[in-house]
């Protein structure tokens, strides 16, 4: 999911950009029929395990917001014991206010208040183990994170008997949803619907124990492998997009149909429906074949469907030549109508976050499209547990966003290119990283981060920054050959952070504890500067010096770097001086200072530290460099701004006179 | 309406001919708020000018290196907003101050000297203040209304099934308000300057008179300001649409163009002043009791303000 804070900007624009272009009519490459044709579905073999396999039949009333459906559940025991008890995630239940999810909302943002619109259940109504009965009376609400006994996002089921290893086990359960508007990515707002954590989903059996977390306001989600057959009936005016593939479409009698989809080798089942979407359709041709891209816009925002499709066919390229192939046969881009659904991934199927007006030169479309769609491999391939080590999916993901965005936009604009003022996505990474940089290792559990602020940037931003930095010690292509590697080896498995960490010590072939101790499992901060950088005369007592000469006068030059910060990196200092010549110089870093001294016939031009200006860990890139002589330019640019800023303001005020 | 022709080119040769009312208010406000952006400079001259850091400020515009600058702890630029705030604050009292100087110049339609100048500021100062305190208790209701369109705006504008819808109540509503505000403005312009010309001296009074001058001649008076507003606002845009347009590194000039966007602004403000001024005498007054625009030989005396004619006889408050 992208970071809420970006919604900000959103309202910001809003306002900014009251009399800005009004959305042109362009539509996307291929405007279609809202039926999609049935597309072959994946491989003749699995690429996961498929550890569970759904078959759900649910019907939607679009009026009272309601779902009803039955699930049959068929999960495989694999792992190598009998087990008797099964969790099960409820998440529609967090949108209830005593909940964990929204106790946790009211502690970290403040003034947010509960209304009853967001309200949202799922209840079950039967649970039956096919060969034990009915074991609905069994079905016992668990609070295994904060014992919480109001929440009710996770129940587990006790078996009278056990579930013999590699034996398979199937569970019936009818439920009843009520979604509620939407608050967090799922429900409804208008005729514009959202369906997602809305049917009861077994937990994993992950390191020898049941995973199954309440839902917390930061945390995502975690499932196993497998497929879905999802009948969904819905009025016929509704325009659907679902994980998966569509196989069938059947009309029915009441002005309701029923859409048949197949999910393969995918861990969740979402689904949308609004009556007016727009289609626009695309192909993208990678390693594995033709993968269609759909995507359903909102009939306003029509103008930035070409953006969308642009954005997926580069994303898809890169992704395809750097990491490893998109073996699925679609991906559905959803435009959902509310922005609390916006940018959010589902296996097979994304939202993105836009507004009608927004400029090009503002890289929002092609960030959240970007990342949503990145999540089909950190997340949707290789499936990390996003409640334990959201950094794994967050983090890479934001990292190798800001790569492919800076490949197609280039490094400074990859995140604006406006009026005149520029950013690279991978500054934005790193300024949100420094808010929050003390708190929280990127190793905590989600839900035990300080507070949401703090979650998503040290999640998001400090993860980028750390691969980022990673490059400077191991070399760019080296951890993209890392990513690939871990992508190739962990691709429909759970990967944990060691895994991850351990596989980019055999790519590069180094030893990086010292750096990961510091940077993933640890909050120490890291800054180094130069303290102290001049040259002063080697005849400084003389009583009648003779006058300076430039190439004849002997100085001493002294430049002192101090490490600031508690993370100990290794420091490549330049210095220049005004005779041309340039030294490089080398400190492991681990004192707390180093001076270097020369002695020449010439002056200090500058001293810095990182000149590549590759370790974006350190916290402040100003304190990196010194010129010896100064250059107010910025100084004056900065004030002469806000000057005219302060005559403005002034201006605005004095029209009240 | 014969006798509204030429109003505002009347209205623009007064301000032209005491421009330095123009050029003093201008003046002012680049002092003020140059104090007012002056912490900023010693924030930033140990951060930034002795860092190669920096040219990502000035041989392009690096918001991200902007924004990693100003949050950073040692620097915290935003936290000297304050000031800025401050010395916004001062300049709106000076010209406040500054009102009744100028609008008697724009009444008498010469030069006045240096005293006879302060002495309208002084003499009108509390009456405007009173004013003021009146068209605050009016602009209640309406800021009220502001943020009630604001609200019925941006909540719908958060769904993009009512994005549009919510953006175009934004405009609407907003573009409402923003006339309300001007018919306000343009109520107690008109007091000030029924103040001014009638010597008026109870402000309950002077606002009941102006509200019926006002709104009984809305359509002429409303065009008459509406116009050199709307010239405002397309300079405005003009200047900002140069300034992203210039090169980044050029900000010597960048910065010209925007202090000829201030300038336009205090210009079409005056402007409207001295056409107000204009219309009531053309309405109110005998066509001769305007004192012919003549300059007055120079007397040379130092101080920028003072001018030629002897001083007239100042009505007392």
């Amino acid at each position: 999911m992208m970071r809420s804070a970006q919604n900000v900007v959103v309202a910001v624009w809003c306002v900014v950009l009251a009399a800005g272009p009004c959305a042109a009519a362009t539509s996307a490459a291929s405007v279609q029929s809202p039926s999609p044709a049935p597309v072959a579905t994946l491989s003749d073999k699995a690429l996961s395990e498929r550890v569970v396999a759904y078959q759900i039949d649910a019907r939607f009333d679009a009026i009272k917001h309601t779902l009803d459906a039955t699930e049959v559940l068929t999960y495989r025991n694999i792992t190598g014991k009998p087990q008797d008890t099964f969790p099960f995630h409820l998440y529609l239940n967090a949108f209830q206010p005593t909940s964990t999810f929204m106790k946790e909302e009211r502690r970290d943002r403040t003034g947010f208040e509960w209304k009853d619109k967001y309200k949202a259940s799922a209840e079950v109504k039967s649970l039956e183990v096919v060969g034990m009965g009915d074991l609905t009376p069994q079905i016992k609400f668990i609070a295994p994170d904060d014992g919480n006994a109001e929440d009710r996002t996770v129940f587990q089921v006790k078996l009278p008997h056990p579930v013999a290893p590699n034996d398979s086990v199937q569970f019936k359960i009818a439920f009843h949803d009520q979604f509620g508007q939407v608050f967090a990515r799922t429900g409804y707002d208008g005729d514009f619907m959202m369906g997602v954590q809305w049917f009861p989903k077994v937990g994993v059996w992950w390191q020898g124990a049941w995973n199954c977390h309440q839902f917390h306001a930061n945390t995502e989600f975690f499932a196993d492998f497998g497929t879905y057959d999802v009948k969904l009936t819905v009025p016929q005016k509704e325009v659907v997009g679902a994980s998966g593939v569509q196989l069938d479409e059947v009309k029915n009698n009441d002005g309701t149909k029923t859409l048949s989809f197949r999910g393969e080798d995918i861990h969740d089942f979402a689904w949308t429906a609004e009556p007016g979407y727009r289609v626009a359709e695309g192909y993208f041709n990678g390693s594995m074949g033709n993968v269609k891209i759909r995507l359903l816009m909102q009939p306003g925002h029509m103008s930035q469907a070409d953006r969308h499709m642009r954005i997926m066919k580069e994303a898809m390229k890169r992704f395809d030549q750097w990491y490893g192939p998109y073996p699925y046969k679609q991906i559905t881009v959803v435009d959902p109508g509310n922005l609390r659904a916006g940018g959010m991934e589902y296996p097979m199927l994304i939202t993105g976050d836009t507004t009608w007006w927004m400029p090009d030169g503002l890289r929002f479309v092609e960030q959240v499209v970007e990342h949503e769609f990145g999540h089909q491999y950190w997340y949707g391939m290789v499936a990390t547990n996003e409640f334990e080590e959201a950094w794994l999916d967050e983090g890479i993901n934001s990292y190798t966003e800001c790569k492919i965005l800076d490949d197609i936009f280039g490094k400074d604009k990859s995140g604006m290119n406006l009026w005149g003022m520029t950013e690279s996505d991978d500054s934005q990474q790193r300024n949100g990283y420094l808010s929050a940089a003390d708190y929280d290792p990127m190793t905590r559990f989600a839900y035990q981060y300080v507070n949401g602020g703090s979650y998503g940037e040290i999640t998001y931003g400090k993860s980028t920054t750390v691969l980022f930095t990673l490059e400077k010690v191991i070399g760019e292509e080296t951890l993209r050959r890392a990513i690939h590697t871990y992508f190739m080896k962990y691709r429909f498995t759970h990967p944990t952070k060691e895994d991850f960490l351990k596989t980019v010590e055999e790519v590069s072939g180094q030893n990086l504890r010292w750096y990961f101790d510091q940077a993933v499992y640890g909050t120490q901060v890291l800054d180094y500067r130069i303290y102290r950088a001049n040259s002063d005369r080697l005849d400084w007592y003389a009583k009648d010096p003779p006058k300076e000469k430039k190439g004849e006068t002997m100085y001493r030059t002294m430049v002192l770097v101090h490490r600031k910060g508690d993370f100990i990196f290794p420091v490549e200092t330049v210095i220049k001086f005004d005779n041309g010549e340039s030294v490089r110089e080398n400190w492991d870093g681990k004192d707390r200072w180093v001076r270097y001294t020369y002695d020449k016939k010439a002056k200090l031009v500058s001293a810095q530290i990182d000149p590549e200006s590759v370790v974006l860990l350190d916290k402040d890139l100003f304190n990196n460099s010194y010129l010896a002589e100064e250059d107010t330019r910025a100084r004056w640019k900065i004030v002469n701004c806000w000057t005219w800023v302060t005559q403005m303001l002034s201006q605005w005020l004095s029209w009240l006179a | 309406m014969s006798d509204q022709r030429g109003l505002l080119n009347e209205g623009f040769r007064r301000v032209w001919h005491y421009q330095r009312a123009l050029w003093f208010i201008f003046f002012i406000n680049l002092v003020l708020s140059h104090f007012g952006a002056a912490p900023t400079i010693h924030k930033l001259d140990w951060a930034a000018d002795h860092s190669m850091q920096s040219r990502r400020l000035t041989d392009m515009f690096d918001y991200g290196t902007f924004s990693a600058l100003s949050s950073n702890p040692e620097v915290n630029l935003f936290e000297v907003a304050g000031v800025s705030i401050a010395f916004s604050i001062v300049f709106f009292v000076i010209v406040l101050f500054l009102t009744g100087g100028i609008l008697e110049a724009y009444r008498s339609g010469r030069r006045l000297t240096t005293r006879e100048f302060f002495e309208a500021c002084g003499s009108y100062f509390w009456r405007w203040v009173r004013l003021l305190i009146l068209m605050g208790i009016v602009m209640i209701p309406v800021l009220m209304l502001v943020s009630l369109v604001w609200k019925q705006g941006t909540t719908p504008m958060g769904s993009a099934l009512t994005e549009k819808t919510g953006f175009w109540i934004l405009v609407a509503g907003m573009g409402a308000m923003a006339l309300l505000l001007m018919c306000i403005r343009l109520w107690f312009d008109m007091a000030q300057v029924r103040a001014v010309v009638e010597e008026e001296t109870g402000m309950w009074r002077n606002a009941g008179g102006a509200f019926k001058i006002t709104f009984g001649n809305f359509r002429p008076l409303f065009w008459m300001y509406l116009r050199i507003s709307i010239l405002g606002w397309l300079v405005f845009a003009l200047g900002l649409w140069i300034w992203t347009k210039m090169p980044a590194k050029h900000f010597g000039w960048t910065f010209l163009v925007l202090e000829l966007v201030v300038l336009a602004g205090f210009g079409t403000r005056l402007w409207q002043r001295a056409s107000e001024m204009v219309w009531y005498q053309r309405r109110f007054l005998a066509p001769l009791a305007v004192a012919p625009v003549t300059p007055a030989p120079i007397t040379p005396v130092p101080d920028p303000l003072l001018t030629i004619a002897p001083p007239p006889p100042l009505s007392q408050t």
